[in-house]
C-alpha cells in the first residue's frame, strides 16, 4: 500500500477490542446480545451468510491436523474498525466514515445507496447487505431497543462497537460533570464484551493505560487478523496457541515468499 | 433571438454551474435516499424511559440471575445479573435470547382443548376448569390413575404438584431426566450419602470433566463458564469429540464414547497403586478396590477407554500433586445417563478425599419444604419419567387416566421417541401447562397456558452444579400478553373444588413462607438479591460396595467392544432447551457449517469416513434400533475414530418455523434402557449405522 492511501486518523481516545480466543467456548451469548441491542431482525435461515444480515460472527477454526493431534479454537468477528479502512475509501456517496473521535468506522444508513463497495472492499466481511426489509414475527418488534434505527432493504449495515452505548457514557458523564473525554473502563462496553460470560471479550481505550485493553493489545500472544494489509484493525486477538496466531495472517504461498 | 455559438456554450456553462450550487439537486437526492428508506412497514423503535429489573432465567436450562432492560416497561434485552451468584454478570445464548423468545410465534395464546377432530379450539378458563374437576373426580384415591411429570427441578410448584398428587391418590409425580437428578440419585440411594451435591469449582486448582460439556450443559454453566474465565484452574477434558469444554481445556483426552466411567476407576487403579486411601474408610472399599484392581489395570482400562495406558498413569500422576483436584463426570447433554459413571466419578471423588471441602464436592441441605415439611416422597428421589414410561410399556404399573405435563417437553426430549409417543397415545386424556406450542402439547387434549417466566412470579432453589444453597425469586417484568394463568394458582384453585387444602391460598403464599422458612427477607429477594447458604452437611456411613454398586458395575463388564461406529450426542445452549426449541435469536449464534438446508451436520473424521466409505457434506441416514434421522456429514477431525457425533436440539415438528425443518432428532436415535442396580433409565445407543441416504 502507497503512503498516499494511509489516512490513519490520530484521534485521542482510539476504542479497541481484545478477544481472548484461548477463552471463548464459541457459546453464542455475544452474537445473541449483539442481535437484540442492535435490532437486527431474526431470521428462520440465517445460515446463508451471504444473505443474513449479522454484524458479530463467531468462527471456528482447525489446526488442520489429524486426529488427535487435532486442536479447535472459536473466533468471535465484529467489525475491525481499521484505522485505515479500505471500506471509507471506496464508498461514493460518504455513507461509511473514519472521521469521528474514538475511531469507530461510521455508517450512515439513510446516506446508504447499497452499491456494496464497502463489502467488496472489506477484508474482514464484516459488512452485510440488507437484501430484503427487515421482519419480526408479530409482537416480536416490541422488543426492538430505542438505541439503533432499524434499516431497510437497500442498505448496508455493520458493527458499531455499539456507538450509541458510548452517547449514553458521555452524557452520564457530563451529568456528574466528568470529563467525558476520560471516561473509565466499565463507563462504555459493547454489549458482546458485557455478556460474555468467560471474559474473553476486552474492551476500551487502546490509548488509555488505565484501560486493560492497552496492556493486552501489547501482549507478546496479540495479534490482529490480515494485519499485512496494514489496515490497522482496533480488534486484537489474543492466543497462547501458536497455530491460532499464525492463522491471523492467512496468505497466500507466494506471499508468504515474499515477505519472508 | 438567435442562439449562436457563444450563447449556447454559455447556457450550457450556466446551466452546469447553476446545478452544482442550487441545493435543489442535492437535497432531492437527498429527500430520495430518506424518503426510499422512510417505509410505514419498516418497524419503528421505540422511545421512553430505560431501567432495568432483576429476574431468574426459567427455561428448562441453567438458571441464573437475569436484569431485564425495559423501554416504557416494556423488556427489550436481557443480561446477566452481576449480584446473582450463578450468573456473575455473564449469561448464556439462550438467556440473551429469552425476551424475545417470550413473543415466539408458537406461544400458546389462550387455554384450548382437542376437539373430536383433533384440532385445537379456545376454551373459557371457567369451563376448562369445571371440566378438569369433572374429569378428575372419580379419580380420587386411585393410585396409578393420575400422573404428572415436570421439568422444573428448582422451583416450588414442584410441592404444589406433589400435595395435590398426594391428595388425589397418587405418588406418581416426575421430574424430566437430568444429570442433576441421575447424580444425586446415585449420591443418596447407592452411596448412602446425605444432601443433594454441590460442586465447587471456583476453588479447586484442577478440573477433571469425564464427557459432560462442563461450559456450555453441566450443571450452573454461566458460573462454570466465570470460573474458568478466571484462569486459576486447570482444566482437562476427557470425551469422545472436542466440545465448547475440550476447545479452551489444557489438554484434551479422546475416549470412546461413554467410557469416562472406566477412565474414573482405571484412575482409582493407579492411585491405589500409589497406595493412596481414604479416610475414613467408606463402606465396601474393600471390595470396591478388589474390583477395580481386577478390571482396571492400566492396560484393560486402555482397552475400555481408548487412552493409553501411559496417559491414564499421567493422569493419575497429576491428579495426585493436585492440591484441590475435583472430578466432574456426566452425559454429554446433560439430560441424564445412566448411574455407572457418575458413581465411578463420585468414587474418585471420594478416594481423592474431595467432599466437603474447599474446591471439592459440597453436600448441600435439601430444599425447604412448605407444604408438607413432614416429609413425605420426595419427588427428587422418586423414579425418573423414563422409568416411569417403561414400567406402564412393560404393565408395571397401569397408564395413568390423566396425565400432567408442566414444564417440560418429554414427547421429543425423551430417548426412543417412538416409545414415548406410544406412551403418550395411551393416556386418554393429557393436560398441559406449558407455554409453547410444543411436540407435546400438540398430543395433549387441553392446554392451560401458564405465564412465561417474565410474566409470572416464581422462585429457584439451588440449581444443580451450584457449590451453595441459594434462593432467589424469578420476579414478573411485564404483564402477560396472552391469556395465562400461573399453572400454581390454578392447581390450588382446582384443589379447592375437589375439596382438598394444599395449605396455601395462593402460589405467592407459598413462597412467602418458603422465605419465612429459610430465613430470607422478602423484601431483599424482590430487589432481586439472592438468599445463599454454605451449610453443608456432614457425611458418615458412604458406601463405595453393596449390592446395587456391584450389579450397576457388573454390567459395566458384559460389554462387547466396538464393532460398529459409535455414537456420542453434542448439545449446546445455542439451541435452546427441549421446551423452547431453537430460540429465534439464538440461531445466528450458529456456525455456518452446522446447518445445511433441512439438514444438520453429524461430524465424523477422516478416517471414520474412509471407513464408512463417505465424504465431506454427503446426505446420510444414521440408523440404530430405535430409529433413524437423516443428517449431512461434516469431516472434523475433534472427533475420535469409529464415533459419530449428533448434535441435539434439532429435528423439531412442533414449535414455530424457527425451529422446524432443521435437523433430526437425536433422540429418537436412543434407546430407553434401564440399568442394573442403580434402576436409573435413560437412552443408550452405542451402535449406529451410517448409509448414504438414498
Amino acid at each position: 500500500m502507497s503512503e498516499s492511501m494511509r489516512i490513519h486518523h490520530h484521534f485521542e481516545i482510539r476504542w479497541g477490542m481484545v478477544i481472548d480466543i484461548d477463552k471463548c467456548t464459541g457459546c453464542g451469548a455475544c452474537v445473541v446480545a449483539c442481535q437484540a441491542e442492535n435490532n437486527i431482525p431474526p431470521n428462520p435461515d440465517p445460515f446463508d451468510r451471504m444473505r443474513d444480515p449479522h454484524w458479530l460472527i463467531v468462527y471456528k477454526l482447525s489446526n488442520h491436523k489429524k486426529f488427535p493431534e487435532h486442536d479447535t479454537a472459536y473466533l468471535p468477528r465484529p467489525c475491525m474498525q481499521c484505522g485505515n479502512p479500505s471500506c471509507a475509501s471506496v464508498c461514493p456517496v460518504i455513507a461509511t466514515t473514519k472521521d469521528e473521535e474514538g475511531g469507530i468506522v461510521s455508517q450512515i444508513y439513510p446516506r446508504c445507496i447499497g452499491c456494496r463497495y464497502c463489502m467488496a472492499a472489506c477484508p474482514y466481511h464484516s459488512r452485510v447487505f440488507n437484501w430484503f426489509d427487515p421482519v419480526w414475527p408479530e409482537g416480536m418488534d416490541k422488543t426492538l431497543t430505542p438505541f439503533v434505527s432499524t434499516r431497510p432493504r437497500g442498505v448496508v449495515e455493520k458493527c458499531t462497537f455499539c456507538h450509541h452505548r458510548w452517547q449514553i457514557a458521555k452524557e452520564e458523564a457530563r451529568k456528574r460533570g466528568e470529563n467525558p473525554m476520560h471516561l473509565d473502563e466499565q463507563a462504555y462496553i459493547p454489549a458482546c464484551a458485557e455478556v460474555c460470560p468467560t471474559g474473553a471479550i476486552h474492551f476500551g481505550d487502546l490509548h488509555n493505560p488505565e484501560h486493560i485493553v492497552h496492556k493486552l493489545a501489547r501482549s507478546p500472544y496479540a495479534f490482529r487478523i490480515l494485519e499485512n494489509l496494514g489496515t490497522e484493525p482496533q480488534v486484537y486477538y489474543l492466543s497462547r496457541r501458536d497455530w491460532v496466531r499464525k492463522q491471523g495472517d492467512n496468505h497466500f504461498r507466494q506471499e508468504e515468499k515474499k515477505n519472508s | 433571438m438567435a442562439l449562436d455559438r457563444r450563447g449556447f456554450l454559455m447556457f450550457l456553462a450556466g446551466g452546469a454551474a447553476g446545478s452544482v450550487l442550487t441545493p435543489t439537486a442535492w437535497k432531492l437526492t437527498d429527500d430520495i435516499s430518506i424518503w426510499t428508506q422512510n417505509w410505514p412497514w419498516i418497524p419503528r423503535i421505540p422511545t421512553g424511559a430505560l431501567d432495568e429489573k432483576p429476574s431468574v432465567l426459567k427455561l428448562g436450562s441453567a438458571e441464573y440471575g437475569l436484569k431485564i432492560k425495559r423501554v416504557n416497561k416494556q423488556p427489550i434485552t436481557a443480561s446477566g445479573n452481576p449480584n446473582h451468584p450463578l450468573s456473575l454478570g455473564g449469561i448464556d445464548a439462550l438467556g440473551a435470547a429469552s425476551v424475545q423468545l417470550m413473543y415466539s410465534p408458537s406461544r400458546i395464546q389462550q387455554p384450548m382443548i382437542k376437539n373430536d377432530q383433533g384440532q385445537f379450539k379456545p376454551i373459557a378458563w371457567s369451563k376448562a376448569l369445571e371440566l378438569l374437576a369433572g374429569l378428575l373426580k372419580p379419580l380420587q384415591g386411585q393410585t396409578d390413575a393420575l400422573a404428572c411429570v415436570s421439568g422444573d427441578s428448582t422451583g416450588s410448584s414442584r410441592e404444589v404438584f406433589s400435595k395435590f398428587l398426594r391428595a388425589m391418590g397418587s405418588p406418581h409425580v416426575y421430574l424430566q431426566p437430568a444429570d442433576g437428578l441421575a447424580q444425586n440419585r446415585v449420591w443418596n440411594d447407592l452411596m448412602q450419602g446425605q444432601g443433594r451435591l454441590g460442586f465447587d469449582l471456583e476453588n479447586s486448582d484442577l478440573l477433571l470433566v469425564l464427557e459432560p460439556d462442563l461450559l456450555d450443559t453441566w450443571g450452573a454453566t454461566v458460573k462454570n463458564q466465570k470460573v474458568f474465565g478466571r484462569g486459576k484452574t486447570e482444566l482437562i477434558y476427557a470425551g469422545a469429540l472436542q466440545n465448547s469444554t475440550a476447545a479452551v481445556a489444557r489438554s484434551w483426552l479422546p475416549i470412546h464414547p461413554g467410557s469416562s466411567g472406566h477412565l474414573a476407576l482405571a484412575l482409582a487403579y493407579c492411585l491405589f497403586k500409589q497406595g493412596l486411601e481414604p479416610r475414613p474408610v467408606p463402606k465396601g472399599f474393600r471390595e470396591y478396590r478388589e474390583f477395580v484392581r481386577t478390571h482396571y489395570t492400566p492396560d484393560q482400562a486402555a482397552r475400555k477407554t481408548g487412552l493409553s495406558a501411559q496417559a491414564i498413569q499421567n493422569l493419575a500422576q497429576k491428579l495426585q500433586q493436585a492440591s484441590r483436584p475435583l472430578i466432574i463426570s456426566g452425559s454429554t447433554t446433560g439430560e441424564g445417563a445412566p448411574g455407572f459413571p457418575f458413581f465411578a466419578g463420585l468414587s474418585l471423588n471420594l478416594l481423592l478425599k474431595r467432599i466437603n471441602t474447599s474446591g471439592g464436592i459440597t453436600c448441600l441441605p435439601g430444599p425447604e419444604t412448605v407444604l408438607d415439611p413432614a416429609g413425605g416422597p420426595s419427588i427428587e428421589n422418586s423414579q425418573d419419567f423414563c422409568g416411569y414410561i417403561q414400567d406402564c410399556a412393560t404393565g408395571k404399573i397401569k397408564s395413568p387416566e390423566i396425565l400432567f405435563v408442566h414444564e417440560a417437553n418429554p414427547a421429543y426430549a425423551l430417548p426412543d421417541t417412538r416409545k414415548t409417543t406410544d406412551f403418550f397415545d395411551t393416556v386418554p386424556f393429557t393436560v398441559n401447562f406449558s407455554q409453547f406450542m410444543d411436540e407435546t402439547a400438540a398430543r395433549s387434549d387441553l392446554l392451560l397456558p401458564n405465564p412465561y417466566f417474565l410474566e409470572r412470579l416464581d422462585d429457584s432453589f439451588t440449581p444443580f452444579g451450584s457449590a451453595m444453597n441459594n434462593y432467589s425469586l424469578s420476579l414478573p417484568v411485564t404483564q402477560s400478553g396472552v391469556d395465562a394463568k400461573p399453572t400454581s394458582d390454578l392447581l390450588i384453585a382446582l384443589a379447592s373444588t375437589l375439596d382438598h387444602d394444599l395449605g396455601v391460598r395462593s402460589y405467592a403464599e407459598l413462597l412467602r413462607k418458603k422465605c419465612r422458612r429459610l430465613g430470607a427477607d422478602w423484601g431483599r429477594l424482590t430487589s432481586g438479591e439472592t438468599w445463599t447458604s454454605g451449610k453443608t452437611l456432614s457425611q458418615s456411613g458412604l458406601t463405595l460396595w453393596n449390592q446395587p454398586i456391584a450389579s450397576m458395575c457388573r454390567a459395566q463388564m458384559t460389554g462387547t467392544p466396538q464393532a460398529t461406529p459409535g455414537l456420542v450426542l453434542e448439545a449446546n445452549r445455542k439451541t435452546g432447551s427441549s421446551r423452547t426449541g431453537l430460540p429465534p435469536f439464538g440461531l445466528k449464534a450458529h456456525l455456518e457449517e452446522e446447518l445445511s438446508g433441512a439438514l444438520a451436520a453429524v461430524r465424523i473424521n477422516r478416517q471414520t469416513a474412509e471407513q464408512m466409505n463417505v465424504r465431506n457434506g454427503q446426505a446420510v441416514t444414521l440408523t440404530t434400533q430405535a430409529g433413524s434421522i437423516q443428517a449431512r456429514i461434516l469431516l472434523d477431525e475433534g472427533v475420535v475414530t469409529n464415533t459419530v457425533a449428533v448434535p441435539t436440539g434439532f429435528g423439531h415438528t412442533a414449535l414455530d418455523m424457527f425451529s422446524q425443518n432443521k435437523g433430526g432428532n437425536a433422540n429418537s436415535l436412543l434407546s430407553l434402557s434401564c440399568e442394573p442396580g442403580s434402576g436409573l433409565c435413560s437412552g443408550t445407543a452405542f451402535e449406529v449405522q451410517v448409509s448414504i441416504a438414498s
